[in-house]
C-alpha cells in the first residue's frame, strides 16, 4: 500500500506485540534459570506420574470426544431423524458449562450420600457401601468423562461443518461408482472430514491440557496442577517455568497437528454451496435410536447440570444473593470490560498497521500478539509473573540502594497483573475478529480516501472504524465473555482478597458447597451462552 | 439398440413441477445434448436418470431394465452409470490413479492396475498418475473424471455442464478430445449444457428444453433450419419474424415483398421466420430500409436495419448478415434468398 503511516504507529505496534509475546519468552528464559533443585526433586518423585496422568487425560478426552462428536455430527449433518433441528444447536450448549460445575454436580449426584446411590440402596435393600460396587467419580476416568462432556462440542461443531461443506457431488460420484451410502461415508466423507476432526481433536487436547479446575477438584495431579502447586507451594518460579516449558512442548505438537489439518482442509472442503443437502432417510427405529443418543448426551452434558444449578440457586437464593455476590459480579464485570476495551484497542492498532504497512514483516506483530491464546491459563500466569516480579524486585532493590523503603509489589501483586494476563491470553480473539473485518473492507476505499486527501489517522476514524464497528463489537463481546469465565489465570494472578465470579464459584466447588455459589455459576453459564447463540446464527446463515 | 428410454416422465421438487410429461429415447452410441436455459429442468432430468432424484410419474429404462418409476427407484450404485459433474467431483484425498481405480473394487489388483493404466493412456495423463487433483489443471481434472467414469465401464455416460469451468481457449479442443474418447469406447452419453455452441460441437442430437418439456429433438442442422417453434428458433440463433399480410398460392406477401413458401396445412400461421443470412443487401439510394448499426464479426458483418417509414413501417427492424460493410444511415434494399422457409 502506498499510504504511509506516522512512525509512531509501527513503533507502537511492534512494542505492544513484543510485550504480549514477552511471557512466552520469559518462560523459556526462566526455565534455564536456577530453581534450587525443585524441578529435579519433582522429577525424581512425582513428576513421572503427573506426566502420565496428563497424557492419559488428554488422550482419553480426545478419544472420547471423537467417539461422541463425529457420529453425532454426521447424523445431524447428513440424516433425517426426529428432533434433528433442535439438536443442531442444542448439542453446542455444553460448551457454556464450566467444567468444574459439571464435575461438582456429578460428584454430588453420584457420591455415597447422593440421590442416585441412595435410590439404588433403597430399591435393592442394600445397607452399606460394602453391599455393592459403585464407581467413584473423583478419579482419572471421571475427570476424562467430565472434560469430554464440556469439550466434545468442538469436535461436533467442526466435524459437522466439514460434513456440510463437503461437495455433494463427491458422495454422489462415489455412489455412481458403485458405493453404498455406508461405503461412501467410509471411503469419502470420513477421510475428507479427517483434517477438520484433527483440528477439533487437537483443540480439545489443548483445552484439556490447559484444564486446571477439574483435575484439581478431583485430586488428579497433572502438569497444570503441578505448575500451580510449585508456584503457590514451593514459591519456585523457575521450577514452575520448567513445568510450563514442558507443557509448551506438548502444546507445540498439538498445534502442529492443528496446522497440518488446517492446511489440508483447504483442498478438502470447497463446496460451492449451490446445492441443497440430500439427507439420508433413516428407518424409524434407527432414527429414534439416534434421537435417544443425542438426547442422552444433551441431558448428561447440559440439562442435568443446568437444572441442578437452577434448583440449588432457588433453594439457596437468600444465602446466595448477598453483598459478596454483587461485589464479585461487579469485579468480574469491570475486569472483563477493561480487558475487552484494551484488547479491542490492540486489535485495531495491529490490524490497521498490518493493513497499511508495506513491509515484508508487517504481519508479524499480529501473529506475535496472538500466541497467548494457545497458552494454558496457569502457564500464562507464570509467564506474566516472571517479567512483572522482575520489574518489581528491580524497582525495590533500586529504592533500597538509595536507602529508602521500597514501594512493594506495584505490578505483580495487583490488578495490573491480572489485566495484563487476561490481555495476553485474549488479545488473539480481538485481533482475529478485527482483522477479518478489516479484510472485508475493499482496498480501493483506502486508495480513494488517500486521493481525496485524507491522512491515515483521519481515514481510520472516518472510513475504517465505521466499517469494522461490528467486528470490534463482536471482538469486545467475545473477550468479555472469555474473561468472565477464565479461572486458572485468575487464581494465580489475583491480588490478595480479590475474587471474580469464576474464582468465587470455584471456591465453593472445592469446598463442596456449590449451593451457595449456584447463582454465580448460572451467571457464568448464561454469559457463556451468548457467543453460542451468535455462532449458531452465523452457521445457520451459511447453511 | 436402445440404450435409454424415458416415458411420460414427471418430476417435482415439493410442489414445483420441474419435469412434465417428458419422453426421450437414446439409441446406439449417440451423444444427446439437453439444451436449455438454466432452471428448465435439464439437470433434474440428468439426476433422475442417475437415480439421484425421485420420479413422480412415468418410467425410465436403462437398456431393457426398468430403473425408475413412481413406485420404485433402483439405487444409483446399481445402475452402472458414469457421471461427470460440473465440478468434476474428484476425490481430493486420492491421487489421480486412486481416483480412477475407485470404482474397480470387484477386479483383482492386477486387472485394476491394467485398467487404470489403459485409462491413463487414453486420457493422456500417464505422467500425472501420482498427482493429487489440486496439483493438476482444470482440463486435466476433467480428463481424470472421464477416465474414472470410463474405467467403471458404464452403460451410459451422463455429463452435467462439464465444460463450463474450462476457459474458452481450450474448451473446443477438450470437447473434441472427449467426444472422440466416448466414440472410441462406444459409450452413449447424455450431456447437459446451456450453450448451443457446446451442443453443436459435442453432441450428435440436441433436445431443446422448455419448462420441463422437450420442445424439439433432432440434429443441430435440423433444429436450426426447421425449428418447430419460435422458442427453438430463437435458442438456435438470431431470427427475424416478419408478419404475413396475405397468403397466396405458393407464396406469402409481406412488407418485404412476396416470399416463396408452401402454406398448405399452415394457413393459420402469421409470421415468417428468417435468419440474418437469408437476406441479400443491395445499396439503393431509394431503398426502403436504413442501416442503424453495423457490427464486424470476422467473416461477415451484422447490420441492424429499420424500415424507412414509407414502404416498411419505421417500427420494423431486422438483423441482416452481409459480407460487405454498409455505413450507418445508408439506404439499402433487401431481398430474401430462396430456401425452405419456416413460418409459425
Amino acid at each position: 500500500m502506498f499510504i504511509k503511516l506516522n512512525k509512531k504507529w509501527p513503533a507502537a505496534s511492534w512494542l505492544l506485540s513484543f510485550l504480549i509475546f514477552l511471557p512466552l519468552l520469559a518462560i523459556v528464559w526462566q526455565s534455564f534459570g536456577h530453581d534450587n533443585d525443585v524441578f529435579a526433586h519433582l522429577w525424581r518423585t512425582v513428576l513421572p506420574d503427573y506426566l502420565l496422568n496428563t497424557v492419559l487425560v488428554v488422550f482419553g478426552v480426545a478419544l472420547l470426544s471423537m467417539l461422541i462428536g463425529v457420529p453425532m455430527a454426521w447424523f445431524v449433518a447428513m440424516c433425517h431423524f426426529p428432533m434433528r433441528r433442535f439438536f443442531v444447536w442444542a448439542m453446542l450448549l455444553p460448551l457454556a458449562m464450566p467444567s468444574y460445575v459439571v464435575a461438582f454436580v456429578y460428584t454430588d449426584l453420584l457420591e455415597y450420600a447422593g440421590p442416585v446411590q441412595g435410590a439404588l440402596r433403597e430399591f435393592f435393600g442394600w445397607q452399606s457401601a460394602a453391599d455393592y460396587a459403585f464407581f467413584d467419580v473423583r478419579t482419572i476416568g471421571g475427570a476424562i468423562v467430565m472434560l469430554t462432556l464440556v469439550l466434545y462440542p468442538y469436535v461436533y461443531l467442526l466435524a459437522r461443518t466439514a460434513f456440510l461443506e463437503q461437495s455433494q457431488t463427491l458422495a454422489q460420484s462415489a455412489r455412481m461408482l458403485g458405493c453404498s451410502p455406508w461405503q461412501s461415508f467410509k471411503r469419502i466423507s470420513l477421510p475428507l472430514a479427517r483434517p477438520a476432526i484433527a483440528v477439533a481433536v487437537s483443540l480439545v487436547a489443548m483445552e484439556t491440557l490447559a484444564d486446571f479446575a477439574v483435575v484439581h477438584y478431583f485430586a488428579v495431579p497433572t502438569l497444570t496442577t503441578a505448575v500451580y502447586d510449585t508456584w503457590l507451594g514451593y514459591g519456585s518460579l523457575a521450577a514452575a517455568a520448567r513445568l510450563s516449558a514442558l507443557m509448551l512442548a506438548m502444546l507445540f505438537i498439538l498445534i502442529s497437528v492443528e496446522r497440518l489439518g488446517r492446511s489440508k482442509q483447504r483442498h478438502y472442503q470447497r463446496n460451492t454451496g449451490q446445492e441443497a443437502i440430500a439427507r439420508y432417510a433413516l428407518s424409524p427405529a434407527k432414527g429414534w435410536g439416534v434421537t435417544l443418543f443425542c438426547l442422552t448426551i444433551f441431558s448428561v452434558a447440559f440439562l442435568v447440570p443446568f437444572v441442578s444449578l437452577i434448583e440449588m440457586a432457588i433453594s439457596y437464593f437468600d444465602e446466595s444473593w448477598n453483598d459478596q455476590f454483587i461485589e464479585y459480579s461487579y469485579n468480574s464485570f469491570m475486569l472483563a470490560s477493561t480487558v475487552a476495551l484494551v484488547c479491542v484497542f490492540i486489535g485495531v492498532l495491529l490490524g490497521y498497521f498490518k493493513r497499511l504497512s508495506q513491509g515484508k514483516y508487517s504481519a508479524v506483530p499480529a501473529k506475535l500478539a496472538s500466541t497467548g491464546y494457545a497458552l494454558p491459563g496457569t502457564v500464562l500466569a507464570i509467564g506474566v509473573l516472571i517479567p512483572l516480579s522482575l520489574f518489581d524486585h528491580g524497582l525495590n532493590n533500586l529504592w533500597q540502594y538509595f536507602g529508602e523503603e521500597g514501594p512493594g509489589l506495584i505490578l505483580s501483586g495487583t490488578l495490573f497483573a491480572m489485566i495484563a494476563g487476561y490481555v495476553v491470553r485474549f488479545s488473539a480473539i480481538a485481533i482475529g475478529s478485527i482483522e477479518s473485518s478489516f479484510n472485508k473492507v475493499t482496498p480501493s476505499l483506502d486508495m480513494v480516501s488517500a486521493t481525496l486527501g485524507m491522512s491515515p489517522l483521519k481515514m481510520l476514524f472516518k472510513v475504517h472504524l465505521p466499517l469494522v464497528r461490528k467486528g470490534c463489537f463482536a471482538a469486545a463481546l467475545l473477550v468479555f465473555i472469555e474473561s468472565m469465565k477464565e479461572l486458572p489465570a485468575a487464581l494465580l494472578l489475583r491480588p490478595f482478597n480479590y475474587e471474580t465470579l469464576a474464582t468465587y464459584v470455584y471456591q465453593f466447588v472445592s469446598d463442596e458447597q456449590l449451593e451457595h455459589g449456584a447463582l454465580a455459576a448460572i451467571v457464568i453459564v448464561v454469559v457463556g451462552l451468548v457467543p453460542l447463540i451468535i455462532l449458531n446464527r452465523s452457521l445457520e446463515q451459511q447453511h | 439398440m436402445t440404450k435409454l428410454v424415458i416415458n411420460n416422465l414427471a418430476c417435482r421438487y415439493d410442489d414445483h413441477v420441474v419435469i412434465d410429461d417428458l419422453s426421450l429415447t437414446l439409441e446406439n452410441n449417440d451423444i444427446i445434448a439437453l439444451l436449455g436455459p438454466s432452471g428448465c429442468g435439464k439437470t433434474t432430468l440428468l439426476r433422475t436418470i442417475a437415480g439421484l432424484h425421485a420420479v413422480h410419474e412415468g418410467e425410465i429404462h436403462l437398456g431393457d431394465k426398468l430403473v425408475s418409476s413412481a413406485k420404485m427407484m433402483l439405487e444409483s450404485e446399481k445402475r452402472n452409470i458414469g457421471m461427470i459433474f460440473q465440478d468434476y467431483a474428484l476425490f481430493p484425498h486420492l491421487t489421480v490413479t486412486q481416483n480412477i481405480a475407485f470404482g474397480l473394487t470387484k477386479l483383482t489388483k492386477g486387472e485394476s492396475e491394467q485398467r487404470v493404466e489403459a485409462m491413463l493412456k487414453l486420457v493422456k495423463l500417464s505422467d500425472f498418475a501420482q498427482r493429487f487433483p489440486h496439483e493438476i489443471s482444470g482440463g486435466q481434472q476433467q480428463r481424470v473424471a472421464i477416465a474414472r467414469a470410463l474405467a467403471y465401464q458404464p452403460d451410459i455416460m451422463l455429463l452435467d455442464e462439464p465444460f463450463s469451468n474450462i476457459d474458452s481457449q481450450s474448451r473446443g479442443e477438450i470437447m473434441m478430445e472427449i467426444r472422440q474418447i466416448l466414440k472410441a469406447q462406444n459409450v452413449p452419453a447424455v450431456f447437459v449444457t446451456h450453450s448451443k455452441d457446446e451442443a453443436f460441437a459435442f453432441a450428435d442430437k440436441l433436445a431443446i428444453f422448455n419448462r420441463g418439456k422437450i420442445e424439439q429433438i433432432g440434429t443441430a442442422q435440423m433444429l436450426y433450419q426447421q425449428p418447430s417453434s419460435a422458442y427453438v428458433a430463437n435458442f438456435m440463433g438470431k431470427a427475424n419474424y416478419i408478419d404475413i399480410i396475405s397468403v397466396n398460392e405458393g407464396c406469402v406477401s409481406t412488407q418485404f415483398g412476396d416470399i416463396d413458401v408452401d402454406m398448405t396445412n399452415k394457413r393459420t400461421n402469421t409470421v415468417v421466420m428468417l435468419r440474418p443470412e437469408h437476406f441479400n443487401i443491395t445499396p439503393d439510394e431509394s431503398g426502403n430500409l436504413l442501416i442503424k448499426s453495423s457490427v464486424f464479426c470476422g467473416s461477415h458483418w451484422i447490420h441492424a436495419l429499420e424500415g424507412n417509414g414509407v414502404e416498411i413501417n419505421s417500427g420494423i427492424s431486422i438483423e441482416v448478415q452481409s459480407e460487405h460493410h454498409y455505413p450507418v444511415d445508408a439506404r439499402v434494399a433487401v431481398n430474401v434468398i430462396a430456401h425452405d422457409v419456416v413460418t409459425f
